[in-house]
């Protein structure tokens, strides 16, 4: 027998009997049954327009849903379009060394190979063309982010010639810890060790490219490192909970005051989980600390553990 | 009218994951309707009003469409249940301004007396048959009529003259008076 039979008034019989006992073992359906013999006015007339409420609203939200899919298609197309006509010339301004990327480099195995130019020149070159080949890259991937934000694409432009800069005035240094062996370097120099300093560069280079802008490659493991914050800012999460904190009263009715601190990993949807609390308030406080963070804003997402502290 | 056939034949936790993977709303609709009537009947216990409980299942609805991807669900009935208790609970502490309601419900805490009741009365111990004497008789005849003759409330009803409220009532406290003499014999 289902509970809407049974609310409807078969009340008897077997069946009944066995809805009833099932009741005492689930708390859910015995909640639900209290309820109807507590309220339970014309409860079949409520429960079927209750129903049509549902449907008609899932009717309406799959409409809305769709409408936002078309809304969708006409900005893709419309950003598509822009992006053509707007962010191919930004392209061009970045990208105008990877031309001489590979001139310069096939220069370098000339003057290398052979050995007969000096070791300086031939390693002032290295260093350039190691810093415009990183520096492509890093071009590369800064276009395909804000390519449609100029004046943005140019605070990276800055950031990236002071990057090239550092990198420069490292390798220089490298450089110099060289010449005090240079006789030796002079024979030892291959092709070989060349690609390793360059190997180790590239890692460095993403390492400070990504101090730059964490938000360029969001599923790298150095932002992963992180630990978990407010994926709205830290004001904007202090505003949420203040605004739904529930003052904490004892039995007589007397605000209570104290903190209580909360310690859970963030999921791959930014949701806290695994929330355990590390400083107790009380029963009711800790459910309260727990319930704002379990509706709250999303985190984000990380591999480390969070803590949020909760002033009553 | 094929398809909805088919649609209640699904598990919960089916029901969800098609959900998930699809973008259409029908089963999730499916899902929400199969549980309108245990929802809408904790939300009349607790909110104690029908247009309330009304409008706080038409809330919830209206807020998980949108979200329910987003929880790790793996059994889809307890979790509902948390979830409705928990809205009615928000509900409540929004019109009273504090915390003050005790939730922990103690319908099913008297287990092993359910348990022990149900049993063949040779496997039952001296103790319970004692116990079950001291009780008042409203009480005893409930509780007998409930799980040796397996009638229900309605019938007990019926039979004894009591209200079906009290009934109701009547079991619940014997179950409780049962547990604390079992327990107190016990020591």
């Amino acid at each position: 027998m289902s509970l809407s039979d049974y609310i409807k008034g078969d009340r008897y019989g077997k069946e009944a009997h066995q809805l009833e006992y099932d009741a005492m073992r689930d708390p859910f359906l015995q909640d639900a049954i209290d309820g109807y013999d507590s309220e339970g006015d014309r409860p079949t007339y409520h429960l079927k327009k209750l129903t049509n409420e549902v449907k008609k609203r899932t009717r309406k939200k799959y409409y809305r849903l769709q409408a936002w899919g078309i809304a969708a298609c006409a900005l893709l197309i419309i950003g598509a379009s822009i992006f053509f006509f707007y962010g191919n010339d930004n392209k061009i301004n970045l990208l105008p060394e990877k031309s001489t990327y590979a001139e310069t480099d096939t220069d370098n195995m000339q003057a290398r190979n052979p050995m007969i130019d000096s070791l300086a020149t031939a390693k002032t070159e290295q260093t350039t063309s190691a810093a415009t080949a990183n520096s492509d890259a890093i071009v590369i991937d800064k276009v395909i982010v804000h390519d449609d934000d100029k004046a943005e694409a140019e605070n990276i432009q800055e950031d990236l010639l002071a990057t090239i800069e550092k990198l420069k005035i490292r390798q220089e240094n490298q450089q110099e810890i060289r010449g005090e062996t240079e006789e030796d370097q002079r024979i030892a120099l291959n092709q070989e060790d060349n690609s390793n300093e360059y190997s180790l560069t590239n890692s460095e280079i993403q390492r400070i490219l990504s101090e730059y802008n964490p938000s360029v490659e969001t599923n790298s493991k150095v932002t992963n490192n992180q630990s978990p914050k407010p994926a709205v800012g830290d004001q904007a999460y202090n505003d949420y909970i203040k605004k739904n904190l529930k003052p904490l009263t004892n039995n007589a009715g007397e605000e209570q005051h104290g903190k209580v601190v909360l310690s859970f990993s963030v999921n791959e949807n930014g949701r806290p989980a695994n929330i355990s609390v590390l400083q107790s308030l009380g029963q009711a406080a800790d459910r309260e600390a727990i319930r704002l963070l379990q509706n709250g804003p999303n985190w984000t997402t990380s591999d480390k553990n969070a803590s949020l502290e909760i002033n009553f | 009218m094929f398809r909805n056939n088919a649609l209640s034949l699904l598990s919960d936790e089916e029901l969800l994951n098609l959900h998930k993977k699809s973008d259409k709303t029908t089963y999730i609709e499916e899902l929400f309707i199969r549980y309108l009537p245990l929802l809408y009947g904790v939300c009349l216990k607790y909110l104690k009003d029908a247009d309330k409980a009304r409008e706080a299942v038409i809330q919830l609805f209206e807020d998980l469409f949108y979200n329910i991807s987003d929880f790790e669900i793996n059994e889809f009935r307890p979790w509902i249940y948390g979830v409705i208790k928990n809205h009615c609970l928000q509900i409540q502490r929004k019109e009273a301004r504090f915390i003050s309601v005790d939730f922990n419900d103690n319908a099913t805490e008297f287990d092993d007396i359910t348990y022990l009741l149900e049993k063949d009365p040779s496997e039952q111990p001296a103790k319970l048959a004692n116990c079950l004497n001291k009780l008042p008789e409203r009480q005893r005849l409930s509780l007998v009529c409930f799980f040796k003759d397996e009638l229900s409330y309605a019938e007990i009803a019926d039979k004894t003259g009591y209200a079906l409220k009290n009934v109701k009532t009547s079991i619940q406290n014997a179950k409780q008076n049962l547990k604390i003499c079992m327990d107190t014999v016990n020591e």
